[in-house]
């Protein structure tokens, strides 16, 4: 029986990242450099946030252009006043008032380890460095990168909570919020000006939403209630707050990495004969999503350990897939 | 030297290797290559050249020993990169088939000789929350074999409303022959859903020889016939075409006398709206005389097979999935024909 091969965890050596600036400033490297996460690329005077303010927001004063201050009122929505979270200005665009920060200073850190590769303008820098990349086959919203906060799998009840925590220093990060992501967590996330999130599992309606609103979210595992499998859970846990990229359109989240990985002869089989001892992934309820051990291997179907002191279940084909 | 033909469908990969009219072996593996899940380790084409050197060499070949290797597929046909390819398309393919009606059915989708229908699963199932994530994941995981009755028959659903858009020229001059993912031959499959979903896409007035070809044998070999190869095979009994049955499809009330091969006989009488069903076994035969409303008055030698003889008398303004109670007649119906056996 044959089946194939998914590895949720890859390593890629002379990655190509490129990494610029907001706007044109000066550029604090050179070719051939050898750089490390927190070495400093570039600066440059920019606007760090900006906020797109509910369509049924009055400002309160005339005109369609304002400067604002820091705690000052600027309007009403729904009611209710709205006061300016950070001094800017407040103009239309779009038929939809925002609310915009001064410039201020910006360094453009490197987050990856390795070597500047080519200097591609006054404001961009091209870096040659090694990853690792973990699959995330549900992916919306473009690409992002972001340092990496992870939750430590909070159930629904507490991860309102969780984010509440990181409400004051969310803006520009990326949250790993648990096991399951559902509407209202993200709708919160884009709110608090989260890059993006990335989950287990999640329900369709929060994915419609991510997808419509253009939000960066990575799924690893699929749609419903499935629990992040452990093999990504502690590769996540092992690199929370480093700078890491979320690659929507090659659907990888890719964590940068010290030192190059050891190359190995041969390329790894993506189909493989199944056999006992193997590790598979289970898509058949009601083990929809674990990860379990092959116990053995029938003619249509095979038996998986999926809990240790129980029984092994039985998945046909095409049910399943080995898991490296 | 051997040839090779390869189905690339939504679901899976089928191959046919052929040595010589007598000696071939057919490939059914029912995962496709995803994107989202292999890019990080391999592109497309590798995958199927991957999967078909393995079972090239399972077989004491190679790829590079064929002769020529025709490869078709749907939505469209993936590029192997090898030299000695040549792509089918796969309107060609079953167009190829003479001698039978071919319908190859997917999860959500169906292909006949020059109309296709096709809609993503999980927009039609909002009753449940746990089928839409179901369907849902099936548009990560397309090779998932959809596990219980439920979410079967509402995938079932699907396909047959879809395909009432499309007027299928449904012909009752030669055998209807389903393939695909849909009717695949894998363990645990409930074959009377299989039966209903036959019953149910036949949506005009006639008489028809039904099978299905579990293992899409005789589409691939239609793959190399269109490429010119003579595949001239006599199906195996280990791949070979299953007989269904026969399904008179009357729209009306009708009545029928059937009588067995061995001179029994019995009178029918099917109401408007009504299933029939009786067994009769494959190989068997009987003959009918039909009368009904919109049919008139024919006589035929119908063949047995795994589900027997069906008539069918609703008026097919809507499709049996629809109505829940029909639906569970039917099924209840069907099921006893097959355990008669």
């Amino acid at each position: 029986m044959y089946a194939p091969v998914i590895r949720k965890i890859t390593r890629s050596n002379k990655v190509l990242v490129e990494r610029a600036l907001p706007e044109d400033g000066k550029l604090l490297v050179k070719e051939k450099e050898v750089i490390q996460p927190f070495d400093k690329l570039g600066t440059c005077k920019a606007v760090r946030s900006e906020i797109v303010l509910p369509q049924d927001f009055k400002p309160s004063f005339k005109g369609k252009i304002a400067k604002t201050i820091e705690g000052v009122k600027i309007g009403k929505s729904k009611g209710k006043k709205v006061v300016a979270p950070f001094s800017g200005s407040l103009f239309v665009k779009n038929n939809q008032w925002v609310l915009r920060g001064q410039k201020s200073e910006f360094t453009l850190l490197s987050g990856v380890w390795g070597i500047v590769e080519k200097i591609l303008s006054s404001r961009s820098v091209l870096i040659r460095s090694q990853m690792k990349d973990v699959l995330t086959p549900i992916a919306t919203g473009g690409s992002c990168e972001g340092e990496l906060v992870v939750f430590p799998n909070p159930s629904i009840l507490l991860l309102d909570s969780f984010l509440e925590k990181f409400t004051k220093d969310a803006y520009g990060k990326i949250f790993y919020v648990g096991y399951n992501v559902g509407l209202n967590v993200l709708k919160k996330a884009k709110k608090l000006g989260a890059r993006g999130i990335l989950s287990g599992s999640v329900t369709k309606e929060a994915y419609t939403y991510a997808k419509k609103e253009k939000f960066s979210l990575g799924v690893f595992e699929g749609f419903g209630k499935i629990d992040t499998s452990s093999q990504v859970f502690n590769e996540l846990k092992a690199v929370s707050n480093r700078f890491v990229f979320f690659d929507q359109e090659d659907c990888r989240l890719r964590i940068p990495v010290p030192k190059e990985f050891k190359t190995t002869s041969g390329t790894k089989s993506v189909i493989k004969v199944v056999r006992k001892g193997y590790w598979v992934q289970i898509f058949q309820v009601p083990h929809f999503g674990a990860i379990g051990e092959v116990d053995s291997v029938g003619e249509g179907s095979i038996l998986v350990k999926v809990s240790s002191g129980k029984k092994p279940v039985e998945v046909s084909l095409p049910n399943f897939f080995i898991v490296e | 030297m051997p040839t090779l033909a390869v189905y690339v469908g939504v679901s899976g990969i089928d191959a046919l290797l052929r040595f010589s009219a007598e000696k071939y072996e057919v490939l059914n593996f029912p995962y496709p290559y995803i994107p989202t899940l292999f890019s990080n380790q391999t592109n497309e084409s590798s995958f199927y050249l991957n999967l078909l050197e393995m079972f090239c060499l399972q077989n004491k070949t190679t790829l590079e020993d064929c002769d020529v290797i025709y490869v078709s597929g749907f939505v469209s046909i993936p590029n192997l990169g090898l030299k000695n390819t040549a792509p089918i398309s796969l309107n060609d393919a079953l167009g190829n088939i003479e001698n039978h009606f071919p319908v190859l059915v997917n999860n959500y989708s169906l292909v006949t000789k020059s109309v296709f229908s096709s809609r993503v699963g999980s927009r039609f199932m909002m009753d449940e929350k746990e089928e839409v994530d179901l369907h849902a994941n099936i548009s990560i995981y397309p090779q998932i074999n959809l596990p219980d009755i439920h979410a079967r028959i509402n995938a079932d659903k699907v396909v047959s409303e879809s395909s009432r858009d499309l007027d299928v020229k449904w012909s009752d001059k030669t055998p209807i022959l389903f393939m695909g993912p849909r009717f695949l031959d894998l363990p645990h499959e409930r074959k009377e859903l299989d039966y209903l979903l036959m019953v149910d896409l036949i949506d005009r007035v006639g008489i028809y020889d039904i099978q299905v070809d579990r293992y899409n044998s005789l589409l691939l070999s239609s793959i190399l016939g269109s490429g010119g190869i003579t595949a001239n095979m006599d199906v195996s009994e280990e791949y070979g075409i299953e007989e269904v049955g026969t399904l008179v499809v009357t729209k009306g009330n009708t009545e029928c006398l059937i009588e067995s091969d061995i001179g029994t006989g019995q009178v029918v009488e099917v109401k408007k709206n009504e299933i029939f069903s009786m067994p009769l076994q494959t190989g068997a035969t009987a003959r009918v005389m039909i009368k009904g409303h919109l049919f008139g008055t024919k006589e035929k030698v119908v063949k047995g097979g795994s589900l027997g003889l069906v008539i069918d008398a609703r008026d097919r303004e809507g499709s049996l999935f629809s109505d829940i109670k029909r639906f569970d007649k039917a099924l209840k119906l069907v099921k006893e024909s097959i355990s008669s056996f």
